[in-house]
């Protein structure tokens, strides 16, 4: 545990598929030509599920807290794309999107600082397997998409000297059940008996008993567990 | 906490972009945002974070942009880590033990 604080972690490079094969992965730095090919091929296909929690999301509008000068934000906003190395082609295939600000308040601690995810989002399997120059067949899709693109908060949160800890807040669309999967991720839920701490997001959404976050301990525990994929 | 596109919406419209041109408002956030100063854009982003829809429609005003390519591999580096968090060190420590042992793998 110590060590992997003190030295950092890669971050995952392949994910398992349903062949049993692995998919070699790439994390990458948000970029506006990513958010561009999400938005025009990708979100559409999530539009039209009224399930998804993401529906109506728009990536265009946000990726440039995370390009444009991030580091002299004081909230340090930072954003990562998951994508398929498609080599032959040159390209790569997003197949998650990751926004986080690299510095607010922690939930666990209030005296220490971690990440908050702002938006995550993973592409639907119709999404990869319709891509006119890129097929991807149903055996070959990443599984596990969800708890990588998490990992990549937990990732930055460990390189960044903030001890693992990520906290989130699970949209009331997702209902219990997205709350149910950050538990089973290893997540804890904040108490609603809990205060938040000094931000003025205290005031405007107060603990309702859907912040979730990762203390030091279960965030390296989260991130064991995808040691395999690194 | 993701903040819906109306909060967005409000802040591109208090900058002279028509709100119901999602492709201009698109094009502001992407193009002219970073171009604010640092300050400003701080306090864009503060008053993102604390957005809350408050009962009102947020159904959105949907464009989707067409015929845009795969983003290219090379232009997509791979995230940085930490130089120690990089080195192998599980094939460093093996190979300075086989060393030690004389080059003799056990």
């Amino acid at each position: 545990m110590f060590f992997r604080r003190m030295r950092g972690v890669r971050f995952v490079n392949r994910a398992p598929t349903k062949s049993g094969q692995y998919l070699t992965l790439r994390i990458t730095p948000m970029t506006v030509p990513h958010v561009l090919w999400w938005h025009s091929h990708v979100q559409p296909i999530i539009d039209r599920d009224p399930s998804r929690v993401d529906r109506d999301w728009n990536w265009l509008l946000y990726v440039s807290f995370a390009t444009v000068a991030s580091g002299l934000l004081a909230r340090q906003p930072a954003a990562y794309t998951v994508a398929i190395v498609a080599n032959e082609k040159g390209a790569i295939i997003p197949c998650a999107l990751v926004q986080l600000m690299g510095r607010f308040p922690a939930l666990d601690n209030h005296s220490k600082t971690g990440a908050f995810v702002w938006f995550l989002s993973t592409a639907p399997d119709e999404a990869l397997t319709s891509i006119s120059e890129y097929p991807i067949s149903d055996d070959r899709v990443p599984k596990r998409l969800g708890r990588i693109a998490l990992d990549v908060a937990i990732t930055h949160s460990l390189n960044e000297r903030r001890n693992g800890r990520v906290a989130l807040y699970a949209d009331e669309k997702g209902g219990e059940a997205l709350v149910d999967w950050y538990r089973r991720c290893g997540m804890e839920v904040l108490s609603p008996n809990i205060r938040l701490p000094r931000v003025p997001r205290r005031l405007f959404k107060p603990s309702d008993g859907r912040y979730c976050y990762f203390s030091p301990r279960k965030a390296i525990e989260a991130s064991r567990a995808l040691d395999s994929l690194r | 906490m993701p903040t819906t596109t109306k909060a967005f919406l409000i802040i591109a419209a208090r900058h002279g972009i028509d709100p119901s041109d999602l492709e201009a408002v698109q094009q502001w956030f992407c193009e002219d945002l970073p171009n604010l100063p640092i300050e400003q854009v701080e306090e864009i982003l503060e008053e993102l974070l604390v957005y809350e829809p408050n009962g009102e429609d947020v159904s959105e005003a949907r464009y989707y942009p067409k015929g845009v390519p795969l983003p290219s591999l090379e232009e997509s580096p791979v995230a940085s880590t930490p130089l120690f968090a990089a080195t192998p060190w599980k094939e460093l420590f093996r190979a300075l033990f086989i060393k030690l042992r004389g080059g003799k793998e056990r």
